[in-house]
């Protein structure tokens, strides 16, 4: 046993040269860490979790001298690795420890990467997919044998992710190819950090370590509020008609972020803030993931030394190291979980009172009421959980491929291994065995994939990838994160502006413009996964619409509007925010009523669309839609009828042609929480989510192969859409696995099917309010306005096809 | 079935609701885009798709064959998919279908896939990219300008996405386009599809179910 004192001596010594004094959650991590432990640092950004990570591998090293690679430091975004290189070897450097600290990420040259196999360095920075693919090659053991400890940095990020699923798998592997090693997380405040830390560590001999740091810091969350007796728009998602009170907030400030959801937002901000002042073009930034990275980074550099007024970004800049200079951050839109507004807050340099300010632009009136409860939620404390994902089988195919791909691997041993993963901790033999039979025959044993190959069992019984084509293939394919093929998009005259998605530029002709970048672009021709393009002058575009980055409102926040609408109506409620929408709640309970906790509100109007009922039960956007996808069916099963749904935060509409009256007994049949997995999957069944969720469980599993942006043709060949190898394998191998996940990843992360069942259980309890304004409710407004449409239908295909057939000849008889 | 004519230079043609043309006058056949084997080539590139989508294809031919009865299938390119070099069954396969149809012609226009096509050598006579007949041009890819004649064409795979009230369906089409030609849409089964959107002095009839309706 080492005397605390002695063994810490080294790093407290360098802290007292800086003037800084080692906080006790650091000290904690430090003596942990030379205990031989692992565990989770979780603290408030910018209160030195790094250096309480990074502390321990680095007092290690001083006394045991040693060569090779040592400790691995993982991070989600490889735009953090330059950062986290030069802050770690700051500290290394104080130590007086004369380690090589480099990155390796997608972009690090070759010369490096082989410099870095012959002579590895001590210290590599590098992110899950880059650790996927380093173990993907051969001699891993000689590799990764010496290493003392991984450490990954925001690790929340990853957790509840599949990114997070495949990390735990090659750490898995790193533990045995190194034991002894030591795993560290960092991570900001989550409601279940035990949960992380258990996925993190996985199995091991001793519990590990959760450590508290700093509490939070303050946090000031306003609301930009309209002006006096303005109208506010009632739906609606860009937020622009406040553009002037943003502006003028912006010009009271040094240096702000201003977030958005979306990158179609961030390029409407951007722009709409340019056209205002025009004499801020050089201090105006824009931020997001399709931009170019090398932009992105000049982005991020430009922000540490102050040389931008304002930077418009999405999440791209959700992650990493503060930006001192900002002194201002603003949230256009509701942030829809208060961990996530915490973060965006926390980018912001520290004012000497402490205090992180924020101001939140609501984009609709009801967006206010958002923003008062993130702020109650905050200072109350709920913080929402992320819930880790389990059994994967496409990303456990994905990590055996590249095993395979390596040193090949052993049956046996990698199960346990695998099952060491709290993802896969109770992964049962038979899926086991048919995620290998899947790898190695294309699926089981007994159905039809001749001339299959992709990994074989040798005669030492280890499982090895058939051919280099192959392994080089699956290296380029390595990763979870899936989108919509992308394009990369470039001037004729040469020069990379960034990648768009496949459909957004599917949808234009040459010649149309967009808004890309925060250029006006014209499209001239699209080649190969490139679309070449031109500046243009026009003032009219179309603004590209990226999928994802829309999180549903948490139901924390949920409910503690609830809360907020009871207090109104109590007439107790005092939130500034509140009382601004004040006459369109009065307008709300004046033709309807206003939503409350234990009651459910239901308002059925009539239009020339058809007959709405809306319903809201604020759930969030994704239990909404499975709920409307469920009443439609259930409805549909006392008389067929195609139904057109939409979802939002608050509640759900479902629209038809003719709706049964519903009386207070037939709602709750409606609701009633029994049969709820099986109900949900039938309606599915009809609709397109499974589908559509299987796209990116086919690129992770490898069952369809994407080219890459603005590389040959090579691949085309090997071409299929996942939608066709869905049917193909709906129709040949209906057993298989992978289509079950995408049911059950539809259930759980699409549907959110636990709060679903949690909102029936609830609304089973709940007095039913039922209304018929004669118009749309201002609740139910941004339901009808914001539609997206998503057909479900309970008659059969054929059903469809011929009431289809009816309609187009009718409208062909009239022409 | 309800089935669609068409007149294209001086013939009578029949837009099928199988995906297919016939030729009522020349007693012919006409189908797009086949790609046989493609499955093969995927799983052979450690892709696993099952078989079973080109027994498939190919019973749908013989259900025609049967309807029809016609003098000759003529198929417009991309018959297989690749090199079939490695997939020898699947070359037996294809030799003891066309020995079925012992009297029947089958010929089939070169498409971009059809590199591979010495291996089928004996199952098919192939033709000219361009070749005339009856007033009407065949081709695989479908010519960026007017030619000298009508043509019939195959290559995009085209598809529409229909709105109907609230209901959208994706369904292949027959698309006749403004440069005086016919473009298939693709016959085989693992195939996938082009969506082709309305554009001037084009008319797309769509495949749904039974039957071919007009679309624009």
């Amino acid at each position: 046993m080492t005397k605390p004192q002695e063994t810490l001596q080294p790093l407290e010594k360098w802290f007292a040269e800086q003037g800084w004094v080692p906080a006790g959650f650091q000290r904690q991590a430090w003596q942990a860490y030379l205990d031989g432990q692992s565990g989770l640092i979780h603290s408030a950004t910018g209160s030195g979790k790094s250096l309480a990570a990074w502390g321990g591998p680095l007092l290690s090293g001083l006394t045991t001298p040693g060569s090779g690679l040592r400790v691995l430091w993982i991070t989600p975004l490889r735009a953090l690795a330059n950062d986290t290189v030069s802050s770690l070897s700051a500290a290394a450097r104080g130590l007086g420890l004369n380690w090589r600290i480099e990155k390796r990420t997608g972009d690090t040259p070759g010369s490096i990467r082989n410099k870095q196999r012959t002579h590895p360095p001590e210290t590599l920075v590098t992110t899950p997919e880059s650790l996927s693919l380093l173990l993907s090659y051969r001699h891993a053991e000689k590799r990764f044998g010496h290493l003392d400890a991984v450490i990954v940095d925001e690790w929340h990020e990853l957790l509840g992710s599949k990114r997070g699923v495949q990390l735990e798998l090659c750490l898995a592997r790193l533990r045995q190819l190194a034991p002894g090693l030591k795993i560290w997380g960092l991570s900001a405040t989550l409601g279940n950090l035990e949960q992380a830390r258990d996925a993190l560590l996985g199995q091991q001999a001793q519990p590990g370590q959760l450590i508290t740091g700093p509490a939070r810091k303050n946090l000031k969350i306003t609301a930009a509020l309209p002006q006096a007796n303005a109208r506010f728009p009632w739906a609606g998602h860009l937020g622009t008609h406040l553009l002037e009170p943003v502006l003028s907030y912006l010009e009271d400030a040094y240096s702000s972020l201003l977030f958005t959801n979306t990158r179609a937002q961030a390029e409407i901000w951007f722009e709409s803030i340019l056209k205002a002042r025009m004499d801020w073009l050089e201090t105006l930034g824009l931020h997001h993931g399709s931009i170019d990275r090398g932009l992105r980074e000049q982005i991020e550099q430009g922000l540490r030394q102050g040389d931008f007024r304002c930077v418009v970004a999405t999440s791209s800049l959700d992650l990493g190291v503060d930006f001192s200079p900002v002194d201002r951050v603003i949230q256009i839109g509701s942030p829809k979980g208060i961990a996530r507004l915490a973060q965006r807050a926390g980018r912001c340099g520290h004012q000497p009172d402490g205090m992180s300010q924020i101001l939140c632009v609501p984009t609709h009136a009801l967006e206010l009421l958002e923003i008062a409860a993130a702020r109650r939620a905050w200072q109350a404390g709920h913080i929402e959980a992320r819930p880790a994902l389990r059994n994967c089988l496409d990303v456990l195919a994905q990590h055996l491929v590249s095993l395979a791909s390596g040193d090949g691997f052993d049956a046996q041993a990698t199960f346990d291994e695998v099952r060491s993963t709290h993802a896969f901790a109770q992964l049962d033999p038979a899926a086991w065995q048919w995620t290998l039979d899947f790898i190695t025959h294309g699926g089981e044993v007994l159905s039809a994939y001749p001339d299959f190959q992709r990994v074989v069992k040798g005669i030492d019984g280890r499982y090895r990838i058939a051919t280099r084509t192959l392994a080089n293939r699956h290296r380029m394919s390595i990763g979870t994160i899936t989108s919509d093929a992308a394009i990369a998009v470039k001037y004729q005259s040469g020069g990379h502006i960034g990648t768009v998605e496949e459909r957004f530029i599917a949808r234009l002709r040459p010649g149309d413009r967009f808004l890309f970048a925060g250029l006006s672009l014209e499209l001239i021709r699209v080649r190969e996964l490139v679309a070449y393009v031109k500046r243009s002058r026009a003032s009219r575009q179309a603004v590209p619409h990226w999928q994802g980055g829309r999180l549903p409102l948490s139901s924390a926040l949920a409910d503690e509007m609830l809360e907020l609408l009871a207090e109104y109506t109590a007439g107790r409620c005092k939130e500034p925010e509140i009382l601004a929408i004040s006459p369109l709640l009065e307008l709300q309970n004046r033709w309807s009523k206003l939503p409350q906790p234990g009651c459910l509100l239901v308002e059925r109007t009539d239009s020339r669309e058809g007959q709405h009922l809306f319903i809201f039960p604020f759930a969030g956007r994704l239990a909404h839609e499975g709920l409307a996808s469920l009443l439609a069916w259930r409805l549909g099963q006392q008389s067929a009828g195609t139904f057109s749904l939409a979802a939002n935060d608050y509640g759900l509409e479902i629209l038809s042609n003719e709706l049964p009256e519903l009386d207070e007994t037939l709602l709750r049949n409606l609701l009633s929480p029994d049969h709820l997995a099986e109900d949900l999957l039938a309606s599915l069944n009809a609709g397109e989510l499974v589908r559509r969720q299987f796209r990116d469980i086919a690129r992770v599993a490898g069952l369809i192969f994407q080219g890459h942006p603005g590389k040959g043709k090579s691949a085309r060949q090997l071409q299929a859409s996942s939608g066709l190898m869905f049917d193909t394998l709906q129709r040949y191998d209906p057993d298989h696995r992978l289509l079950d996940q995408a049911a059950r990843e539809v259930l759980e992360s699409t549907l959110e099917v636990s709060r679903i069942q949690q909102t029936l259980i609830e609304l089973s309890q709940a007095r039913i309010i039922m209304e018929k304004p004669e118009r749309f409710s201002p609740f139910a407004f941004p339901l009808w306005a914001e539609r997206q449409r998503n057909r479900v239908s309970t008659e059969s295909w054929a059903e469809r096809v011929a009431a289809m057939v009816a309609r187009l000849e009718k409208a062909a008889d009239k022409t | 079935m309800k089935a669609l004519t068409l007149e294209l230079g001086g013939n009578q043609l029949t837009l099928l609701a199988e995906r297919g043309l016939w030729w009522a006058a020349q007693e012919t056949l006409i189908l797009a885009d086949l790609h046989l084997g493609k499955t093969a080539i995927l799983r052979r590139a450690g892709i696993p798709v099952p078989e079973g989508p080109d027994e498939l294809t190919l019973q749908r031919i013989d259900q025609l064959i049967q309807k029809l009865n016609p003098q000759r299938l003529l198929l417009l390119g991309d018959v297989i998919h690749g090199s079939l070099q490695q997939h020898a069954e699947l070359i037996a396969r294809l030799s003891a279908w066309r020995a079925t149809h012992a009297k029947l012609t089958f010929e089939a226009i070169v498409g971009n896939h059809d590199r591979h096509r010495a291996v089928i050598e004996s199952v098919i006579d192939w033709r000219a990219p361009q070749t005339t007949e009856a007033g009407l041009i065949f081709c695989h890819e479908p010519p960026a300008n007017v030619l000298s004649a009508p043509w019939l064409g195959g290559h995009w795979h085209p598809m529409a996405k229909l709105r109907a009230g609230i209901d959208t369906l994706r369904l292949p089409v027959f698309s006749l386009e403004p440069t005086q030609g016919l473009v298939l849409p693709a016959f085989g089964e693992f195939t996938g599809g082009m969506d082709l959107s309305q554009c001037k002095g084009r008319q797309r009839f769509a495949v749904a179910n039974d039957r071919v309706i007009a679309i624009d």
